[in-house]
């Protein structure tokens, strides 16, 4: 009897780590019973046995059996782990929790009155983030192409560009630059020197004015008239430094306004904003892999190797 | 009454013995003599049919045990006591046990009857006070006749002898002979005894089988064994330095 | 030719053993012994290399994981899949394939050759039944419960490796272990145990049952049920996993 009896307790023993082992694992309450409800889906892509059910971002839960209800609608049971029933009203809709897995998501009902385990509720399907993505990617692919067109043509022109011609087009370019600036520097010291004459000679004229004027009043008259002339002359000559000032105005204009090859390069901006982008996403996906690395590694089956 | 009728054995391509026939009257006690290695121990054995012949029949009271469906073979086999050439005491449970073994397993006795049985069983083999102890406590001796209660405790018809002298000291031999002629005599029990002991043939035997040459090469009486001139029977007996 | 021979004798023992089944009354007695060795006496064992395969794993797989794209919970899941559904069974079974199935072909093969067994057919017992059955069905009841020992004790031993040497906190690994929790795995890890303990038990009962000669055939006979054993064991574990993963 002494056997029967250590036989018996080691089976009973195995039976009560195992039913204790699972629920653990499981996730579903060691003792007392399970929180269990039902949802209809048209349809349930990513949702298989073990599928993890959220509440506001929580995990509550598993799907514990994916089966047909009818021709058009399939049946997921639900196991939750939550210390409350959930109130009439509340809805299950299959989203994508994480980049690449999709889960249930419960929306609480409103009502004060409880749903009993075994209840029935509402399921949607929600096409979420990876239908979103879809639909962008759909949409976004022919701009991407065409961005990617341009994007080549431009660096074509800049690698045309850096041909030996063009550089030595720069090198001219930049010394006819520097040859204009130094003439317009000559020539506002020439015509520094004829102000200064010129207001030498008013000085002169203003003293022989004073000579003059005095007692020679009709005489000022005429002097007045000759000075006006000088004035006028003056006048012409500040037109004509005008006029160089423009002529280096345009071309600083013209580089400005991305005309020729080096406005471009300067210029263009479907190239800057191409590659901000470019490196924008590029963010983006690494961030997501680094939250959630898991998603991208689960169906890797790591412990298959064994 | 057993009758065996032309049995025949190979252990795949040896031949052991072919073409045996032998009778044993009712009472009576049987000696199967030969050399080591000549098939005797294999004989027996087709006697209660742990071993199947090639060919041939066992008869025991008028049915072919070969033919028989599990359950009415059981009932054969408990018409025979068994002992084995190492006496083949079960070694996990004690000499006590192994002779209650057969009892336990096969009647409905009490734990009292069981006790009364096994003791009695025990005295008839002079092993009065051998208490609860362990089957590797024993002297060969003692092993032999463990086995022997063992054999008859559910009363057998017949007994079959697999070298029940075989290691042991000539007065200890020359007991188990006289318990052998003893249970005969008193249970009228029809024994068959395995040997190449030729004192024990002379002893207890009424009658003796010589297996020789892959056959039954001589069959009779002890008295038509003394006057046999059967060569190679003669040569046997004289082998065993046992003068008649 | 003799490979089909063993098969045919085989196949003729487990016939026989489950045409004898119904004879509880035989068997009652040896069955609960049997249970005692195989499974009772088996427990410290099972533990103990379950503990250390546990946790050697673990080590061994944090060592190979350091990346900082991978969470720490994987190495829970890692460590307790793979001892669910493989480790718990195989290396309680290759270990019980020496422990059991040696004792049991040793046992037999004993009986064999010290005639016990047809001594035991001379009484009317039906040593199939009497012998086979208990030590089979033994193996069918017990396997299963050395399975749960193995299979605790594996995870166990991981998570307080990983805590001890400070590789995964526990409460990373059980987060992970409990992610890659399919009941589905439960149930092969079972199914594996079952059969492990048929083969070690029911091949060990056919070396023994039909030992020859003395004692180098009961010498023999324990060495090929051990090792025929293990490759019966690695053999099925490959079949089992083909035909139910």
């Amino acid at each position: 009897m002494k056997n029967e009896l250590k036989v018996g307790l080691t089976i009973v023993a195995a039976i009560i780590v195992a039913v204790i082992g699972y629920r653990f694992m499981a996730e579903t309450p060691i003792f007392g019973q399970t929180y269990q409800l039902h949802a209809n889906f048209d349809r349930v892509d990513g949702i298989n046995p073990g599928s993890s059910i959220f509440l506001q971002g929580v995990k509550i839960g598993r799907v514990t059996r994916v089966s047909f209800q009818d021709s058009d609608s399939v049946n997921v049971l639900m196991s939750f782990n939550v210390p409350q029933e959930f109130p009439v009203g509340t809805k299950a809709y299959i989203r994508s929790v994480q980049l690449l897995e999709k889960g249930i998501e419960i929306e609480r009902g409103d009502s004060s009155d409880r749903l009993d385990s075994g209840a029935k509720i509402p399921g949607f399907y929600d096409e979420g983030i990876m239908g979103t993505v879809r639909e962008l990617g759909e949409e976004t692919g022919g701009d991407i192409r065409s961005s990617t067109k341009r994007l080549n043509s431009v660096l074509t022109q800049v690698d045309d560009m850096m041909t030996e011609s063009a550089r030595s087009d720069i090198q001219e370019m930049l010394s006819s630059l520097n040859t204009t600036s130094s003439e317009v520097e000559t020539l506002i010291q020439r015509n520094n020197r004829h102000i200064e004459e010129s207001v030498t000679h008013l000085r002169n004229v203003l003293q022989n004015l004073d000579g003059l004027t005095t007692g020679q009043e009709a005489k000022v008259d005429s002097v007045l008239a000759s000075l006006e002339s000088t004035a006028r002359n003056l006048d012409e000559t500040s037109a004509s430094l005008n006029e160089m000032s423009r002529e280096v105005n345009d071309i600083l204009k013209k580089i400005n306004e991305g005309e020729g090859s080096l406005g471009r390069l300067v210029n263009d901006p479907s190239l800057y904003n191409n590659l901000d982008s470019l490196s924008y996403n590029l963010n983006d996906l690494i961030i997501n892999f680094n939250e959630n690395p898991r998603h991208f590694l689960k169906h890797m089956r790591l412990v298959d190797i064994f | 009454m057993i009758e065996i009728k032309n049995l025949t054995k190979s252990f795949g391509d040896n031949l052991v013995w072919k073409d045996v026939s032998l009778q044993i009257e009712e009472g009576r006690t049987l000696a199967i003599i030969g050399k080591s290695g000549c098939g005797k121990s294999v004989l027996v054995k087709h006697i209660n049919a742990l071993m199947t012949p090639d060919e041939g029949e066992v008869i025991v009271d008028g049915r072919n045990i070969f033919k028989l469906n599990y359950v009415e073979l059981r009932l054969v086999r408990q018409q025979f006591g068994f002992l084995f050439q190492g006496a083949a005491l079960f070694d996990s449970i004690s000499a006590y046990e192994n002779v209650a073994f057969p009892l336990r397993y096969f009647t409905n006795k009490t734990e009292k009857e069981i006790h009364k049985r096994v003791t009695d069983c025990l005295e008839m083999v002079n092993l009065g006070n051998i208490g609860n102890k362990g089957t590797s406590e024993l002297s060969g001796g003692m092993r032999k006749r463990v086995g022997l209660a063992r054999a008859i405790v559910l009363q057998p018809q017949y007994i079959m002898y697999d070298e029940p002298t075989s290691g042991l000291d000539p007065e200890t031999s020359e007991e188990i002979n006289e318990l052998i002629v003893r249970l005969s005599e008193n249970l009228n029990i029809t024994s068959i005894v395995v040997t190449h002991d030729m004192h024990s043939v002379l002893d207890i035997a009424d009658s003796a089988a010589f297996l020789d040459e892959q056959k039954l090469s001589w069959y009779g009486t002890i008295d038509e064994l003394r006057e046999s001139n059967h060569e190679r029977l003669m040569s046997f007996v004289k082998a065993s330095e046992y003068q008649i | 030719m003799d490979i089909f021979y063993d098969f045919g004798r085989y196949g003729r023992l487990l016939y026989q053993a489950i045409r004898s089944s119904t004879e509880v009354k035989s068997y009652y007695r040896n069955f609960v012994s049997e249970m005692i060795k195989t499974g009772y006496e088996s427990l410290p064992i099972v533990m103990l290399a379950g503990l250390f395969t546990g946790a050697v794993l673990t080590i061994q797989t944090s060592y190979q994981l350091i990346s900082a794209l991978i969470p720490k919970s994987t190495i829970g899941a890692i460590v307790s899949q793979s001892i669910i559904i493989e480790l718990a069974a195989v290396i309680s079974g290759l270990i019980l394939a020496g422990r059991v199935g040696a004792r049991i072909a040793t046992e037999l093969g004993t009986m064999r050759v010290s005639e016990q067994i047809d001594a035991l057919e001379s009484m009317g017992f039906n040593s199939v039944s009497f012998l086979v059955v208990p030590r089979v069905l033994a193996g069918f009841v017990m396997f299963p419960v050395l399975w749960v020992a193995a299979a605790t004790c594996g995870i166990g031993g991981g998570i307080l490796a990983g805590w001890v040497t400070g590789s995964v906190p526990a409460a990373d690994f059980m987060q992970g272990a409990r992610e890659f929790f399919f009941a589905w795995d439960i149930i092969f890890g079972l199914t594996k145990a079952v059969v492990f303990g048929f083969i070690i038990t029911s091949i060990s009962c056919f070396k023994g049952y039909y030992a020859t000669g003395g004692a180098e055939g009961v010498g023999n006979a324990t060495t090929n049920a051990a090792v025929l054993s293990c490759i019966y064991i690695l053999l099925a574990d490959l079949v089992l996993a083909a035909v139910l993963l």
